[in-house]
């Protein structure tokens, strides 16, 4: 069974990378929101982070294999483009990313976009090695070409259109070793 | 095609509804000289809204209405006391939103743009870009006609400030029939 997660509006603690909002992303989707970036005319910037919460997904070894990624535009500057993107020529330095406490492990760019919709699209990626505690973040950029004046990138957040989906494997449990595990459990507990 | 339009008004107001086979009757105003005085009567263009695209702070701005699922927002800044060596053009394609097969045929937006630049940076940087088809010289870019363009006019940080916050906020789903 894969793991996704959704782009929620909860506030991060504690994020790696600053950005104008900074949010978490859960395998629970939250209520339905968004937030909002203000990017000053001639400006790139870290618009929107989400990470997942602390020591998740709990996995010394992240899955080699395809990673999905998702959100909706909701309202967009003309001018802005954005995207987990990186492109250093181009002013854009966003990414998927592996981060441990304070930095980046590895990462990963994927495509950018201009304009409002669901944008979304897959990357192979092979994340590099590190510890159980390390999480998963999405680094939204926005590059603003305007030369005069601030625009605005707004994202769904809580949404079925904003996620990550990732290779994480979780472990199944085989329910009829389960049940008698139960069982004899019951049993032991009834001797007296 | 439904679009929103923020008149440049002494005192900013919200969206105004417009169809945009109707935007050729908006009332125009000339190009602005710099000896322009603000009032309430419509003519300048502060900001337009197509699908939760806001188009702004450009010298002037035309709307194309092919049909009543397609049209073409052309927004340029040629004023060369704000863009000598860079003046620039972005032309929209925007359709009514459409099943997307990419979403499992949810509904999603189409939209695409060109960009005309005669700095070759902005023609790379809009590159970066999956909505855009193409990248050209400015001198490649053909300005709509007289009677399908509307002026903007050079805005204060703390009017453009105000006008922002006096809009309601548009989600691209709006436009979904």
């Amino acid at each position: 069974m894969t793991i996704k997660y959704f782009l929620n509006d909860d506030t991060l603690a504690n994020p790696v990378h600053a950005a104008d909002t900074e949010s978490e992303m859960n395998e629970t989707q939250g209520g339905a929101s968004t937030v909002t970036a203000s990017i000053a005319a001639e400006v790139n910037e870290a618009a929107h982070t989400w990470t997942t919460p602390t020591s998740v997904p709990n996995l010394a070894n992240w899955d080699s294999g395809t990673y999905f990624w998702s959100y909706d535009a909701v309202t967009v500057g003309s001018n802005i483009t954005h995207g987990f993107t990186t492109s250093a020529p181009f002013n854009l330095s966003g990414h998927l990313g592996r981060i441990d406490a304070s930095s980046d492990i590895d990462t990963v760019s994927v495509g950018a976009s201009s304009g409002t919709g669901v944008k979304n699209g897959n990357t192979s990626w092979t994340p590099a090695s590190g510890n159980a505690s390390d999480r998963l973040e999405a680094l939204l950029w926005a590059d603003n070409a305007a030369m005069h004046g601030a625009e605005t990138l707004e994202i769904a957040t809580g949404d079925t259109n904003s996620f990550i989906n990732t290779p994480f494997t979780v472990a199944a449990v085989d329910t009829f070793e389960k049940s008698q595990n139960i069982n004899q459990a019951v049993n032991r507990s009834n001797t007296y | 095609m439904l679009i929103l339009v923020q008149h440049a008004f002494l005192d900013p107001e919200d969206w105004h509804e417009v169809n945009s086979s109707n935007w050729q009757g908006l009332p125009k105003k000339s190009t602005p000289d710099g000896t322009d005085i603000f009032d309430q009567e419509r003519g300048w263009i502060t900001a337009v809204n197509v699908q939760g695209v806001i188009f702004e702070h450009m010298d002037h701005y035309a709307i194309n209405h092919i049909d009543s699922t397609k049209i073409r927002v052309a927004v340029w800044c040629d004023d060369p006391e704000d863009h000598l060596t860079d003046f620039h053009a972005y032309v929209w394609t925007i359709q009514t939103p459409a099943p997307d097969i990419r979403i499992g045929s949810r509904m999603n937006t189409r939209q695409s743009f060109n960009c005309y630049a005669e700095n070759e940076t902005r023609r790379l940087r809009a590159l970066n870009s999956q909505e855009c088809n193409l990248a050209l010289p400015y001198t490649e870019f053909t300005p709509p006609p007289e009677n399908m363009t509307r002026h903007g006019i050079w805005m204060t940080e703390d009017m453009i400030s105000t006008s922002e916050q006096v809009r309601h906020k548009t989600n691209w789903r709006e436009w979904v029939e």
